[in-house]
């Protein structure tokens, strides 16, 4: 069947879709390699910008997808793409002030705007209805996939822990975000060159020595030994949690997928070697095992940090194998997926069609729970001295700062109080988000329980 | 299959995982170039010089299979571990703080079991009532809290608040009784508390478990959280099931159907997370030790960390890795003991 | 079987409350049953024949509530609604005075209990004075045997084993007198005193044996140490209608109880349903969706279509003159062979919002303009045959 498809509308797709393959090979790029583009901020920087990049490339592609697909019936829904994308490209450039970006976001906007002003219903100039039959076909088939989808958000919306959790996770990211409008990073870069490294207050230092001080006008959460600002470390803690979250879980997850899938796939003895891979490393208490794979990879030349965040995916991708694996075992015996097969699906086209979307639920649950547990992991290796330098802003490694204040003076024994209990509570709050979150979904997702 | 294959083939079974362990630390350790993998045998300064010599002495320099050969059978003929950079055999350092750990673990082990087991079936029982809120609320916090800032929190409260417990693993006045050298203690186990009755010491009884308070509490309460977790809902897919409504229709009554019939088909799932809670207390006792000065394997491999000694660091993973593994075995024989499907075949 | 009535559900409203919405599940649902009879419950997956099994025990779960009607029973010509009862006065009639046994033998027994647990457990909380009476007796007449002087050493041993001490005794007569006596149940956990325990053990075991050789179970002391995945379907399903008539109740409840079984075994349990009644006389409500099992077994029949009782007859006179129209589809549906194989057309209405008037109107070829907007009174089409169709409103006695 030959569509008829208006020019206009196939172009702005296929811009759409090459914009967002150029984004996601940028950020491949910049995670492998560094950064081939100037920017303000340096390598460690290239790696979050890949991160991002990388995501904000799906969007795009999916954007095209829905382009191409279906695409907004209304002007309600264009203003929400078209926002949605460009609060994203807004985010990163506000984050990190790459002006290329910047570029790329407004680039995106025009065409999305293009695209809404050449629909075939409002220009008679690209007009034609059969792209509109074909859309039409396509909406009902989506529409029982989009209904469940609207039943879970009311199940999320009427579980008070859910939206509990996420207006934490929300909160957080967004300080992250605006950190540097939170708390200001010009001093910070002044001694350091690091934004990271938190800024030492000299006049105070030289007033007190290292001894912490109270919370003042200066200092909204007092200081730490050092005489190190405990607000900022907190503020730009936040972009070090999440970066250590959504990288070390996100990269354990898809490690651990791809060579789950990988492995049953393939069956026979590439299945044996690999599961027996994953019994090996599950031997192993998982800090226990982080730790020794730091030490081994600091005197290999690793910073520390980066030595943290790479021993946690090591040893967090077994998880993730075992669990899709687990769940492609299951569902390959099923009877839906023998009918599949006695109609002549092809292997892989199986799993794409019946076992992914049927076990992206337990997924989805483990990395929102995962990422809470890896961020208490690299808090509690800074705090043992292993993870993040003194003087960084990680919270767990403020924590470590506060061991030699936490009795405080005879007279007052919970004179420095503001040393630990600040920094924990944002700890556990952003924990405590994730958690919450992952317990209400699982108990959302879980079908035999849904239907009650 | 009955029984005692059953228990064989997981022995059978767990072996291999051993030796892959242990295959894995030796892997990760090559890692290191020939220089750095001889200073682990470094016993004191002087041999710094000669390290080419170390070097051949412990084959270091052979392909790797020998190498894994030699390096295998100092680890479980000779009990070498290497030594760390104080100079001190890694393997005997161990085996000093070892009753330390011991000693804490053993306190909390019963805990968590009994908080956890305990709260989650109660949990599941009620569901949405008040004690599973609560306990909800529990078992999120344990798995919320950092167990290092709970640690330094009640510290902060309990010590240096109301002077109630200490840290360190007994006061100054038992170390100095202990430690005396004319002093009529004996040790018999190595764990305070008990040589404290033996001995007849009972103030040192008291003292050494109002030192064992706060890390045990931070221990057992972080750790029964995913217990209960696990046994709740466990608990309620045991009381989903046909046979409890099978049971009311015979006529029992609310608590015998919870407490008979669906109590012990949730408590068996629940066990087979028993493993992962010895993982839970391997890794906490590292921090809970660190955090209170109490001077157990976990402090001791925790400073080796952090001051880049790498012998310390490898043996206890590998120690880790063997207790986790032996118990996770034990657990698994258990299990099959309790359930009549594997237990009869 | 007699016309006194057993058992009588006035209608009965049941609405089970989702995130869906709330599911009318039954629908004024009208039915008595006499007394000795066997009266089947017939319907399609979904038309609430097995939710009405579990209303008579007020055993429904969750998220459904009763929300109307009345379940009456006969005791002792007064009728007592049980849908207003405690919690004690339900317990005491389930497994008692009615039973209930159901579709999967294998989820309905507890896995991790062995077969004589699980029945003893019935026969100790319905029958216990019985037991413990017997133990007495057994006791006392050992000590009388044992004062013969002709006996052996052998027979003696023996005789002396069922010889109860006189604390044990005074424990089982406490459990008589009081039934839920704390102290007796202390003593029961205590390794010394408990060994009354064993005595009584000993007895229900062997009522357990004597229940299994009645359901025609070969070698029944062994399968009552057997636990529940050991057994097979057939065997499986004997043991829970031995669960089930332990205690002799006046009625069963059986929610298709041959479904999952193999045809063959079917018949074997279909059969040994049928033996047990002569020799119990128990009142049996046969819940099932198969017109067959129905015509074999049943004096009486009830169809139920989409949360209605729609049609209430002899069995007889269902078969050959059905009146509600979804019944005579239904018979019309069974394949015969040479005949063309017939379907009702169209789908079961949702639950969740079922149509205003007779639930059964889109897919009648009977409907009439009243069908759509106004329910259908139950009455007597003829003596003895109720029908819930406008078509037999102007026939009402």
């Amino acid at each position: 069947m030959v569509e008829e498809r208006p020019l206009g509308t196939t172009l702005l797709t296929l811009l759409e879709a090459t914009v967002g393959l150029i984004e996601i090979n940028l950020g491949i790029l910049m995670l492998l390699v560094g950064n081939p583009l100037p920017t303000v901020l340096g390598p460690i920087d290239a790696f979050s910008t890949g991160i991002l990049l990388v995501f904000l490339s799906i969007m795009s592609l999916f954007t095209a997808y829905s382009l191409w697909a279906g695409g907004p019936t209304n002007w309600i829904q264009a203003v929400l793409v078209l926002v949605i994308d460009a609060i994203a490209k807004i985010m990163l450039v506000v984050t990190y002030g790459t002006s290329w970006i910047a570029l790329a976001a407004t680039l995106e906007l025009d065409l999305i705007a293009l695209y809404y002003l050449t629909r075939p219903s409002t220009t008679p100039f690209f007009g034609g209805d059969g792209v509109r039959s074909v859309l039409e076909k396509f909406r009902i088939e989506m529409q029982p996939r989009i209904k469940e989808l609207r039943f879970t958000f009311r199940l999320v919306r009427k579980s008070p822990l859910s939206i509990v959790g996420a207006a934490i996770i929300i909160f957080y990211v967004l300080i992250a975000i605006f950190a540097p409008y939170l708390a200001d990073p010009t001093a910070a870069i002044a001694q350091t060159g690091d934004p990271n490294m938190m800024w030492k207050d000299n006049e105070l230092l030289r007033l007190s020595s290292v001894q912490p001080q109270l919370p003042s006008v200066n200092h909204p959460f007092g200081t730490m030994e050092g005489q190190y600002d405990i607000y900022y470390g907190c503020i730009w803690g936040a972009r070090q949690a999440l970066r250590i979250g959504l990288y070390v879980a996100g990269g354990s997850m898809l490690i651990g997928l791809a060579i789950g899938v990988f492995a049953s796939y393939y069956g026979g003895w590439i299945d044996e070697v690999l599961m027996r891979f994953t019994d090996i490393i599950f031997a192993f208490p998982g800090l226990i095992l982080s730790m020794t794979l730091v030490v081994i990879l600091v005197p290999l030349g690793f910073n520390r940090l980066d030595a943290v965040m790479l021993s946690l995916t090591i040893v967090g991708w077994p998880g993730y194998s075992r669990l899709i694996r687990g769940e492609i075992l299951r569902i390959k015996n099923e009877d839906y997926v023998e009918a599949a097969k006695s109609v002549g699906c092809s292997d892989l086209r199986v799993i794409y069609k019946h076992i992914l979307p049927n076990s992206i639920y337990p997924i989805l649950i483990v990395f929102t729970l995962d990422i809470g547990t890896v961020v208490l992991g690299a808090a509690a290796l800074s705090f043992l001295g292993i993870g993040a330098p003194p003087g960084y802003a990680d919270w767990g490694q403020i924590i470590a700062l506060s061991m030699n204040w936490i009795y405080g003076s005879p007279s007052n024994p919970f004179g420095n109080w503001y040393t630990f209990v600040i920094p924990g509570l944002f700890i556990s709050m952003f924990v405590m988000g994730w958690n919450l979150l992952g317990d209400a979904l699982r108990d959302i997702l879980d079908p035999t329980m849904r239907r009650k | 299959m009955g029984l005692r294959t059953y228990i064989l083939r997981r022995i059978i079974l767990a072996i291999p995982v051993l030796f892959g362990a242990a295959l894995f630390v030796f892997a990760v350790i090559q890692f290191l170039p020939v220089t750095l993998r001889a200073t682990l045998y470094v016993t004191n300064e002087k041999q710094i010089s000669r390290l080419d010599e170390i070097a051949k002495l412990y084959h270091l320099t052979d392909p790797v299979y020998v190498q894994f050969y030699y390096w295998l059978r100092a680890l479980l003929l000779e009990r070498n571990l290497g030594t760390d950079s104080l100079g001190q055999p890694v393997y005997e350092a161990i085996m000093k703080r070892m009753p330390t750990t011991v000693e804490i673990v053993m306190y909390a082990s019963p805990i968590i079991v009994a908080i956890g087991l305990t709260l989650g079936v109660l949990s599941g029982a009620n569901k949405d009532k008040l004690i599973d809120q609560a306990s909800r609320v529990l078992a999120i916090m344990g798995t919320s809290l950092p167990s290092f800032w709970f640690g330094i929190v009640l510290l902060s409260i309990f010590y240096a608040g109301l002077q109630w417990f200490p840290p360190q693993r007994v006061g100054i006045e038992a170390q100095k009784f202990i430690g005396m050298a004319n002093s009529s203690w004996r040790w018999y186990t190595g764990l305070v508390t008990i040589d404290a009755l033996i001995n007849g010491q009972l103030w040192i009884f008291v003292d050494s478990i109002r030192h064992l308070v706060l890390p045990v509490t931070v221990l057992s309460l972080l750790n029964s959280a995913v217990m209960v977790r696990v046994t709740r809902s466990s608990m309620l897919e045991a009381l989903s099931k046909d046979y409890i409504t099978a049971a009311k229709a015979k006529g029992l009554t609310r608590k015998e159907v919870i407490n008979k019939h669906a109590r012990r088909n949730a408590l068996i799932p629940a066990m087979t997370i028993s493993g992962l809670m010895v993982a839970g207390l391997l890794t906490g006792v590292t921090i809970t030790e660190t955090v209170f000065n109490m001077g157990g394997i976990g402090q001791y491999a925790a400073r080796s960390a952090t001051r880049i000694d790498i012998p310390p660091v490898i043996g206890y993973t590998i120690m880790s890795a063997v207790v986790f593994v032996i118990s996770n075995l034990i657990v698994d024989i258990l299990y099959a003991y309790i359930d009549p499907r594997i237990r009869l075949g | 079987m007699s016309e006194e009535r057993f058992l009588r559900i006035k209608d009965l409203d049941l609405r089970f409350y989702t995130y869906e919405g709330v599911v009318e599940a039954l629908d004024k649902v009208n039915l008595h049953i006499k007394n000795g009879e066997t009266i089947g419950v017939v319907g399609e997956t979904g038309c609430g024949k097995s939710v009405t099994g579990l209303s008579e025990l007020v055993l429904i779960p969750s998220p459904g509530r009763i929300e109307g009607g009345k379940v009456l029973l006969n005791r002792d010509g007064k009728w007592v609604n049980l849908l207003r009862q405690k919690d004690a006065f339900l317990r005491n009639v389930r497994g008692n005075e009615i039973s209930m046994i159901f579709q999967d033998p294998k989820s309905a027994l507890n896995p991790v209990y062995t077969v004589e647990n699980q029945i003893g457990e019935a026969i100790t909380h319905h029958r216990m004075e019985e037991m413990c009476k017997r133990v007495i007796d057994n006791s006392e007449k050992a000590k009388e045997e044992l004062k013969r002087t002709d006996l052996s050493d052998k027979e003696k041993a023996k005789l002396r084993k069922n010889v109860l001490s006189n604390r044990e005794k005074r424990f089982l007569e406490r459990i008589i007198d009081y039934p839920e006596d704390t102290i007796a149940r202390w003593a029961s956990r205590i390794p010394v005193l408990n060994r009354f325990k064993k005595r009584l053990n000993k007895e229900v075991k062997k009522e357990v044996v004597r229940m299994l050789k009645d359901m025609r179970i070969p070698d029944p002391e062994r399968v009552a140490e057997m636990y529940p995945h050991e057994l097979s379907g057939g065997m499986a399903q004997r043991v829970v209608i031995a669960m089930g008539l332990c205690c002799n109740p006046s009625m069963l409840i059986a929610d298709e109880p041959t479904t999952n079984l193999d045809v063959t075994v079917q018949l074997q349990i279909l059969t040994l349903i049928k033996e047990l009644k002569k020799e119990y006389g128990t009142t049996i409500q046969y819940i099932t969706h198969d017109m067959g099992v129905v015509a074999e077994m049943c004096d009486r029949v009830a169809v139920m279509y989409a949360g209605n009782v729609v049609e209430l007859a002899d069995v007889f006179e269902v078969f050959k003159n059905p009146l509600h129209p979804y019944t005579r589809a239904l018979l019309e549906c069974i394949p015969r062979p040479g005949a063309e194989f017939k379907s009702i057309e169209g789908f079961v209405p949702s639950l969740i919002s079922p149509p205003e008037g007779c639930r059964f109107n889109d897919r009648c070829p009977f409907a009439m303009d009243k069908c759509v907007s106004v329910k259908p009174e139950f009455v007597a089409a003829k003596a003895g045959h109720q029908v819930l169709c406008h078509l037999y409103t102007g026939e009402a006695k």
